[in-house]
């Protein structure tokens, strides 16, 4: 909120959104107020409230959500950070204990997605690999943490006879009410069925309905693939000989779609939706502040798949090795910009430097600049992320967080062309 | 001229700059050894001053007369573009990422750049490779007679054993597509990928290409996909046959591009934005006419007519697209009382000889602080 105060202008807000940002502000207290616990109008939780121990799995959070003011927030908070990655984000170095995992390509998985194809594939650790420094499989380093928190918490029952070292209370997501602590590699590795990333593969190709019948080997016979069997189709049929038309089960056989109506839904019934004047697809002009002249345009990488790999050395040297800020010609020319230059980006939020690269295709009123670059590529280890403030549209927080709980992965959507910057030669 | 001559077809249309060539090109050979700043296969965008930098403009290949013109050597730095080193060791302790040494140019700086002024801006990709020319403009400059055609099948190779590094086919040869190692002093190219071929396997850009844009094959192979396209319906073309250098790998050049928008936004009927005038100075006059084939056949397709140049154009098979003629050079060897691998004697055996030469051991790849001084580039004049 202190970003959003300082970055946007109150009439160009007012104009947009039909509120100023004081009742904007209000409104989403008013909307988290509503659905905090489970006594909210929606099941939403708000966000990690109380949690100050963390374990993350490659997630440069940093990155991912925005905002200098945020990761102060988080940094402040947060008592512990463990943190899971191949590769070194930037959000590593700020982690307590950093465990090295295996790539991709290192560890034995099954990749599939029967959204788009009808295929499954088998990634295995090459012949004779050698492993790299004590990286590890997440399976492996899961089953590890376990082993050590019930030799911990077994000790310490032992020494005490107290049993709440062994029984921890977990209302929300246990079924018992509690993790019991002493059966917890047991219950985690499935009896010491499941302990590495191979026995998961296995595990999966035994139990999976829509795998069957299949094994690593009959895999490997094939070439390292499977065919998902019948079972499979989420949205359509899966025939031996055409391939997978997604939809064909609601648009061909009659099935309803799952929402609300049954059918491909176009209107919101929700107040909070009607109110904004977005129960149908509607665009609106961006909240951006005017006072900088041009858009902050950030497409997805061309040479990444967002940070992941952005620091290979063979991919970076087929582009220009550091971030750089695409400029209409004109542009540059009015604000003696050469290719190749070093120019600062910046607005009211913050500052960044980039290289620029004289771009013909760049409009006059934005600059291109490809995402996924991590803070550690700019000077001063000041990303493009100081220069937005990212405030959480409001229409997800209708019914509670969740965005009308239509079904699996919500994520907060935020405002498209949020921000706007200015340009100058250092 | 050799006996037959492999030939490569690339459809522009096709090519989304994904370097995926580039990448299967660099890991297969040129990512150690001193070739780190080569790139024997290259994408770079046009108009742009490609890779080395403004290569065009280089010199080398022949008159009207034949006779060798002067070229230059490209410069490492400015031209060619060091290659980057980062201090990945040092992000764990807090440091930011950086290069070690300064960034001027490399092999795609120029990407999507192209000309025209928004929204009327237009760019395409031409992918690379040593064209394994009939008249080769380096094997012409070179006074060791270093460099050779093989009888087999035309590919252009250098005999490591006689290059003594006299650079002259670097400035000989029109497209700077041979390049001076400067750890073992001797000039290295584009091979063709000569042991996948042998065996029936195309070059690994043409394998690795996602938009399968290429097609492998001899050209006097009537049956073949490259010869169909090269000369039954001559919709492929030579890059600058101007020239003189007659090269071996075609392009079918880029029919398709975006109309131009009027003051309005509204879209300008049968305008362009390439200018022919671009494609002509890259395939000649007869680019006209391939357009044109290009257009007649697919206006065909929409009419629901058969077409075997749209077909072929899909590349709807591996199989066809790579067209090592049956197993050539198996035969070859087979009369010859060669077996199993055996058959690779009946290849030169002049490049295989160079590749024993002495090893160099590396064991850092800040290589090019330490590389043999090259000549200043406005002392290179040619020869």
């Amino acid at each position: 909120m202190e970003d959003f105060d300082k970055l946007y202008e109150e009439d160009t807000f007012k104009e947009v959104m039909g509120m100023s940002k004081e009742q904007y502000k209000k409104k989403v207290e008013e909307m988290l107020a509503k659905s905090e616990g489970d006594k909210g109008i929606g099941h939403g939780k708000s966000y990690w409230k109380d949690v100050q121990t963390f374990l993350l799995f490659a997630d440069a959070r940093f990155r991912r959500n925005k905002g200098s003011t945020y990761k102060k927030a988080f940094l402040e908070k947060a008592k512990f950070i463990a943190y899971v990655d191949f590769r070194m984000s930037d959000f590593a170095n700020y982690a307590d204990i950093l465990l090295p995992a295996k790539s991709h390509y290192e560890v034995w998985d099954l990749r599939t997605n029967p959204g788009y194809h009808r295929f499954a594939n088998l990634a295995h650790p090459p012949t004779n690999l050698k492993p790299v420094g004590e990286a590890k499989s997440e399976w492996e380093i899961c089953t590890m943490i376990v082993e050590k928190i019930q030799e911990i918490a077994m000790k310490k029952y032992k020494e005490t006879g107290d049993k709440k070292y062994i029984k921890i209370p977990d209302p929300e997501l246990s079924k018992t009410g509690y993790r019991d602590l002493d059966t917890l590699v047991d219950e985690y590795t499935i009896n010491g069925q499941l302990r590495d990333d191979r026995d998961a593969v296995e595990i999966a190709l035994e139990n999976t309905d829509q795998f069957k019948p299949n094994t690593i080997e009959s895999m490997f016979k094939r070439g390292g693939y499977l065919t998902l069997n019948e079972k499979a189709g989420k949205s359509s049929p899966l025939y031996p000989d055409k391939p997978y038309n997604a939809f064909e089960n609601n648009l061909f056989l009659y099935e309803r779609f799952e929402t609300l109506s049954g059918r491909i839904t176009y209107y919101v019934d929700d107040d909070l939706w009607i109110q904004e004047g977005a129960n149908v697809p509607t665009a609106k002009e961006p909240i951006r502040p005017r006072k900088f002249p041009f858009v902050l345009m950030t497409p997805h990488a061309r040479w990444s798949i967002h940070s992941t790999y952005k620091t290979s050395t063979l991919l970076l040297r087929l582009q220009r090795g550091k971030p750089y800020v695409m400029i209409n010609p004109e542009i540059a020319k009015k604000k003696g910009i050469k290719d190749g230059d070093e120019i600062r980006v910046y607005n009211t939020l913050g500052e960044f430097y980039a290289m620029a690269k004289i771009y013909p295709s760049c409009p006059k009123d934005a600059i291109l600049l490809e995402h996924g670059w991590e803070p550690f590529f700019y000077k001063g280890r000041k990303g493009h992320n100081e220069v937005v403030a990212s405030p959480l549209n409001l229409l997800e927080l209708s019914d509670g967080w969740g965005h009308l709980k239509f079904g699996g992965n919500w994520d907060g959507n935020q405002h498209a062309y949020e921000t706007s910057v200015d340009i100058e030669k250092v | 001229m050799s006996k037959r001559q492999l030939a490569m077809v690339m459809d522009l249309n096709k090519c989304i700059g994904c370097q995926t060539c580039t990448v299967a090109c660099k890991t297969q050979w040129t990512n150690r050894n001193g070739r780190e700043y080569m790139y024997w296969n290259n994408v770079e965008t046009h108009p742009g001053a490609g890779y080395p930098r403004n290569w065009m403009e280089a010199g080398g290949g022949f008159d009207q007369d034949g006779n060798l013109k002067d070229g230059i050597i490209p410069d490492m730095v400015l031209d060619y573009g060091v290659p980057w080193d980062y201090n990945h060791d040092e992000l764990f302790n807090g440091s930011l990422l950086q290069t070690k040494s300064d960034l001027e140019w490399g092999p795609n700086w120029d990407e999507d750049v192209g000309g025209g002024e928004y929204p009327n801006s237009y760019f395409f990709y031409i992918p690379r490779i040593c064209n394994h020319c009939s008249n080769p403009g380096c094997l012409a400059a070179c006074p060791r007679e270093a460099i050779f055609k093989r009888e087999q099948d035309g590919i252009v190779l250098v005999d490591l054993e006689r290059c003594q590094g006299y650079r002259y086919c670097i400035a000989g040869c029109p497209y700077k597509k041979i390049y001076f190692n400067p750890k073992i002093s001797k000039s290295e190219k584009c091979i063709f990928c000569f042991p996948r071929v042998e065996k029936g396997l195309p070059p690994a850009c043409a394998h690795q290409c996602v938009g399968r844009i290429r097609w492998v094959g001899f050209l006097d192979d009537e049956e073949g996909q490259v010869y169909k396209l090269v000369h039954k319906y001559k919709v492929a073309l030579p890059l600058r046959p101007d020239f003189g250098t007659q090269p071996n790998v075609y392009y079918v050049p880029p029919l398709f591009d975006p109309p131009k928008f009027d003051d309005n936004m509204a879209p300008i009927e049968n305008s362009r934005r390439i200018p022919m005038e671009y494609l002509e100075l890259l395939f000649g006059k007869e680019v006209h006419q391939a357009l044109e084939t290009l257009r007649k056949e697919m206006e065909k397709r929409a009419r629901g007519e058969e077409s075997e140049l749209m077909d072929i154009l899909i590349a709807y098979s591996h199989r066809d697209m790579f067209r090592l003629d049956n197993n050539y050079y198996q035969q070859e060897a087979a009369k010859k009382g060669l077996k199993g691998s055996e058959f690779f004697k009946i290849i030169d055996q002049r490049y295989l000889q160079g590749a024993n030469t002495q090893r160099v051991e590396i064991k850092d790849y800040t290589f090019h602080e330490k590389v043999l001084p090259l000549p200043q580039k406005e002392k290179h004049g040619g020869h």
